[in-house]
Formats: C-alpha cells, sequence, structure tokens
C-alpha cells in the first residue's frame, strides 16, 4: 500500500510540481523561494496522501496548503522587507518590462493578490477561490475586484520612462 | 487591464520557471525527519513531564500500579544499501544531470559492510562510511584509488565522479532507486542496484543419487512456468533461472534443491517435462567439507602493510563443540576492494550444539592487505550469509581506516 501511495504521490508531482512552482512564484516573486515553499506544501501533504488522493483531485488541496504557506511566509517578520541604507547588489534585469510587472504584482496585498492569482492564473472559479483562500464568495469578489483596482493603478501611475 | 490581459501578464510572469532544486524523494525523505523529530519531541516531553512531576515509573515500569504506557516510535525501516548499485544519473554541482562516461564499464557503486568501492569507468573509488542513520549517510572519505590517480579528469566525460561523491550527505529510496543527496537535498546521483549474478541451488546429494523422472500432464499449457510446475512443487518456494527460463528451481528451507523442473513452452502455454531430485534416503556426499566461520584473534594491530594475520575458526555447524581440523585458507583477492578468506572442517553428520571451540590459524597473504578489506568467504554462502555470523557487517572482518 505504501508504494501504491509512494507512486501516485510520485507521479501526481512530476505532473503538478512546476504548475505549483508558477503559483508559488507570482505570490513570492521568487524562483528559488517558490521551489522552498511548493517542497514545503509537498512534504505537508505527503503523509495524508492517501486521503486526500481518495478525496478525489488533489490539485485544490495543494493549492489551499500552498497559498497558507506563501501567505504565512510572508507574515513572518524575519521575511518582512526592511528598508535599507545601501542597494543590495542583484540579478542585473534582462526584461525590464517583466521586472516592472513582477514588482507591481508584489505590491498588490496578499490577500488580494492570492485571489487575482487562483482566479486569472489558475482558473479557478469564485467558489473554488473561496474555498482555497477559506474565505467568503463575496470576500472573493471584493478581494478580486479591489486587487485589480490597485494593480491597475499602480501599472497606470508608474511612467514609462520609470521601467527603463 | 482586464481579466485576459492579467491572465496574459501571469504567463509571461512564470514564461521561465526556474528548475526544482528537489526531487521526489526528497519530499518523502523530508516528510520522515520531520515525523521522528515530532516523535522525538513528544517522547523527550514525556521524560521532561516524569521528571517534573516526580514519578520515576516511566524509568521502572514494574513498579508503577498501572503499566507503564508503550510509546511506540514509528520510525521507517532503514534504507538497505548493502550491495551492488549502478550509476543511472549523476549531476553536476548546478544540478545538470548527465551520465558518466561508460565506455570502459559501467559506473558502479558497491556498498559492503562499511567498505565503499566503486568504478566511474574511468577510475576506481574507495572509502569507508557509517551504516546510515535514517536519511543520513557521510560518503565525505571517498578517494580515488591512488593506483588511478594519475588518470586525468580529461578522460571522464561529466563531473567528476568522486569529488560529488564526497558532496553525499543524506540518501532517499524512490521505487526501488537509490538516491544520493547533498546537503541541502540536491539530487547528486540516482542509483539502480544490480542483478546479483544468479547462483543454481545445489542438491544435497551427490549426482548418482539423483533420479530423473518424465512428466505426462494433461493440459492445457499454463501462463507461466511457475504455474506449471507448482502442483508439483510439493509446496516448495519457486526460483526461476534468469538466463535459461526452460528451467525451474523448487528449493528447500535451507536454500538447498528440492527439485530441478524441465519446463517447456508450447503454443498454449508452458508445460512440465520432468524433473530431477535426489532419490530417497540418499546421504549428502561424505566428501564435501562443512562450512567454518572466522574471526580475528584479539591483540593484533593490522595496517595497510601487514601481510599476514591470525584468525579464530570455528566450525559454524553443530557438532557437540569440536571445531575439528580447520583446512588451509582459501585466498580470494578477486576485485572490489576486498581479499575474501575461507575455511572449511571435515563433514559432520551434526551433534549437540554446545558452540564449537576456535582454533587459532595464522593466515599469510604474501602481499599486503593495504586498502581492502578482509572478508569471510563463507558468508558469500547463501546458508550462512543471514546468520548472526555474517550479519549485520555482510562478513567484513576488518577494513583500513
Amino acid at each position: 500500500m505504501g508504494s501504491s501511495r509512494d507512486s501516485d504521490f510520485d507521479e501526481w508531482v512530476l505532473h503538478n510540481r512546476v504548475r505549483l512552482q508558477k503559483t508559488a512564484f507570482l505570490m513570492c516573486g521568487d524562483w528559488h523561494l517558490a521551489d522552498d515553499l511548493v517542497q514545503d506544501a509537498l512534504i505537508k501533504s505527503f503523509p495524508k496522501w492517501q486521503r486526500i488522493a481518495n478525496a478525489g483531485d488533489p490539485a485544490p488541496f495543494m493549492r489551499k496548503t500552498l497559498i497558507r504557506l506563501c501567505v504565512d511566509h510572508g507574515r513572518r517578520p524575519s521575511r518582512r522587507e526592511v528598508t535599507s541604507a545601501t542597494i543590495r547588489e542583484t540579478v542585473p534585469a534582462s526584461d525590464p518590462d517583466f521586472d516592472h510587472l513582477l514588482h507591481a504584482l508584489q505590491e498588490v496585498p496578499t490577500g488580494q493578490r492570492a485571489v487575482l492569482i487562483l482566479r486569472y492564473f489558475d482558473g479557478l472559479s469564485v467558489e473554488e477561490t473561496a474555498a482555497a483562500t477559506r474565505t467568503s464568495v463575496g470576500n472573493v469578489k471584493s478581494q478580486s475586484s479591489r486587487g485589480m483596482d490597485v494593480l491597475r493603478s499602480i501599472l497606470v501611475t508608474t511612467p514609462e520612462s520609470d521601467k527603463a | 487591464m482586464n481579466e485576459t490581459e492579467l491572465h496574459n501578464v501571469f504567463v509571461t510572469l512564470t514564461r521561465n520557471p526556474a528548475p526544482s532544486r528537489y526531487g521526489v524523494g526528497s519530499v518523502r525523505a523530508a516528510s520522515t525527519r520531520r515525523k521522528r523529530q515530532k516523535w522525538s519531541a513528544l517522547g523527550a516531553a514525556v521524560v521532561i513531564g516524569s521528571l517534573i512531576a516526580g514519578t520515576t515509573w516511566l524509568f521502572n515500569p514494574g513498579d508503577s500500579p498501572n503499566p507503564a504506557p508503550n510509546i511506540l516510535v514509528p520510525f521507517n525501516e532503514p534504507i538497505d544499501l548493502e550491495g551492488d548499485w549502478v550509476l543511472t544519473t549523476l549531476t553536476d554541482a548546478t544540478g545538470d544531470k548527465s551520465l558518466m562516461d561508460a565506455k570502459k564499464q559501467a559506473p558502479s557503486l558497491r556498498f559492503d559492510g562499511g567498505v565503499l568501492t566503486g568504478n566511474s569507468g574511468c577510475f576506481k573509488i574507495a572509502g569507508t562510511y557509517e551504516p546510515p542513520t535514517g536519511d543520513r549517510l557521510d560518503l565525505s572519505n571517498v578517494r580515488r584509488v591512488p593506483s588511478d590517480a594519475s588518470i586525468g579528469e580529461d578522460a571522464c566525460a561529466g563531473p567528476p565522479f568522486d569529488k560529488r561523491l564526497k558532496d553525499v550527505r543524506h540518501i532517499s529510496e524512490a521505487d526501488g532507486k537509490l538516491q544520493l543527496h547533498a546537503e541541502n537535498w540536491m539530487i547528486i546521483a540516482v542509483l539502480e542496484r544490480a542483478d546479483a549474478p544468479f547462483t543454481a541451488p545445489a542438491f544435497p546429494c551427490s549426482e548418482s543419487d539423483r533420479q530423473p523422472t518424465d512428466l505426462d500432464v494433461p493440459g492445457p499449457g499454463q501462463p507461466t512456468p511457475e504455474k506449471a510446475v507448482g502442483p508439483y512443487a510439493d509446496g516448495r518456494q519457486l526460483v526461476l533461472d534468469p538466463s535459461n527460463p526452460n528451467v525451474v528451481y523448487a528449493v528447500n528451507a535451507d536454500g538447498s534443491a528440492y527439485r530441478t523442473f524441465r519446463v517447456s513452452r508450447q503454443t498454449d502455454g508452458w508445460w512440465p517435462d520432468g524433473y530431477t531430485q535426489c532419490r530417497e534416503g540418499a546421504a549428502r556426499p561424505s566428501g564435501d567439507p562443512d562450512p567454518a566461520i572466522w574471526e580475528l584473534a584479539p591483540g593484533q594491530n593490522l595496517t595497510a602493510d601487514s601481510t599476514e594475520f591470525d584468525v579464530l575458526v570455528t566450525r559454524s555447524g553443530c557438532n557437540s563443540g569440536v571445531t575439528g581440523d580447520v583446512s588451509e585458507p582459501v585466498i580470494d583477492f578477486g576485485t572490489g576492494g576486498k581479499i575474501s578468506v575461507s575455511f572449511t572442517v571435515p563433514h559432520s553428520d551434526g551433534g549437540s550444539c554446545p558452540g564449537n571451540d576456535a582454533v587459532r590459524v595464522t593466515v599469510r597473504l604474501g602481499e599486503p592487505i593495504g586498502y581492502r578489506a578482509l572478508v569471510d568467504g563463507q558468508c558469500s554462502n547463501t546458508n550462512l550469509a543471514t546468520t548472526a555470523f555474517c550479519t549485520p557487517s555482510r562478513g567484513v572482518r576488518w577494513a583500513a581506516q
């Protein structure tokens, strides 16, 4: 039984890890952190995999776990962004548009960002998004609307010349 | 920006995902480790709680008015490293996968009772390791065998085998494959267990005492050779010869052959043609000696330069406490970084089992031991391999540190 569970789990991970990584990346804006968060989500899910798989498609559960980990990670005091007097060395941006969009997305409050990603990247319905974020349908609709407004305002208020 | 445009933005942002640094097996291993940590913490909490409460019954269950709780810690089975493995994947420090240059010989590793030997296909490696504790395995002292050190790294394609193995700190197992991981769980190598060479079970009687029997059975044919001979195996375990599909062995509990079946494949399936077995009452050939096991005699300080050593030899079977005359040692220098030394004693029909006496024998190799392990050759005997004489060391009596 254990080996069957293991092989089911392995196969699911093989086909879905990248998708989860992309969701986590949009949430946190860092591929390596996204990789770590997906790994954490998988580790949390593995012991109860049989139950998760028996309930049907494991994807909603995994997404819920991942989103919660991403939100929790942002809340940790040690992980919060801090201002610094010096400019840290970063990897040179190869695509200014890419950085601009990513930065704008990270400016959207976490809860609203999660709703936007689940609805417009993962393609979840309002009800599924509500289940994944453990909020009400009404809350999802309002968060979604506000998130779009925030994103629009960030993108509009940033002059094109700043992108370069 | 509308919803479609936002979706396109998301797709654009995630167009080039970074490859994951984790293997699937690492999820399982890390999950096991967390479970273990949780139970360890629970155990510690129970002990601390009992100390704070001033109770000692946890440590002296017999004194307790109530039986002490039986705390079962669900440790997973340890990964069985021992044996031969073939390397299927090796990664470089960035995680890029590649295979070693297998032109000369398939890259392989052998874990043998604390001694690790291997062949990259270009050069040999050797080292020692502690048996893995949980998912921890340290191969930091693996090195290239000196005689092969002169081979330049350019001679081999792919990342340097020995240097990558030095980084191994964790192991995991997935689908029968062994994964070696770095400290951060990045996969360094993936290994598959090498098939052990097949050894046909031997009859416990001489050839003249064996009797062939032809079978003329009603059809139809059976889908497998095992099903074809099953009704005639008297409940014995069946073993197939991987190199010869027309032979099936029925083996006794001690690993000896009970019957050797001849089978053939017809259009409707497999048919048993006949079998060979020992005649009723046939005795074991008296000329065959019995195996004896050995251990190093105490008080010796062996080094890689030692050319001889003393051993204490004991008959492995029951013989009323008598080992008897010990044969000259059979020394096999072989390959794989070990020297096999075997002893036999005259055949015995048995006796009581008070434990046989030890006979001191000097083994003269005629050359230095070097960086090779000394192994009791009788531990490759199927009847002794799983006994306390040969486990868990697999017969390794000494290994260079």
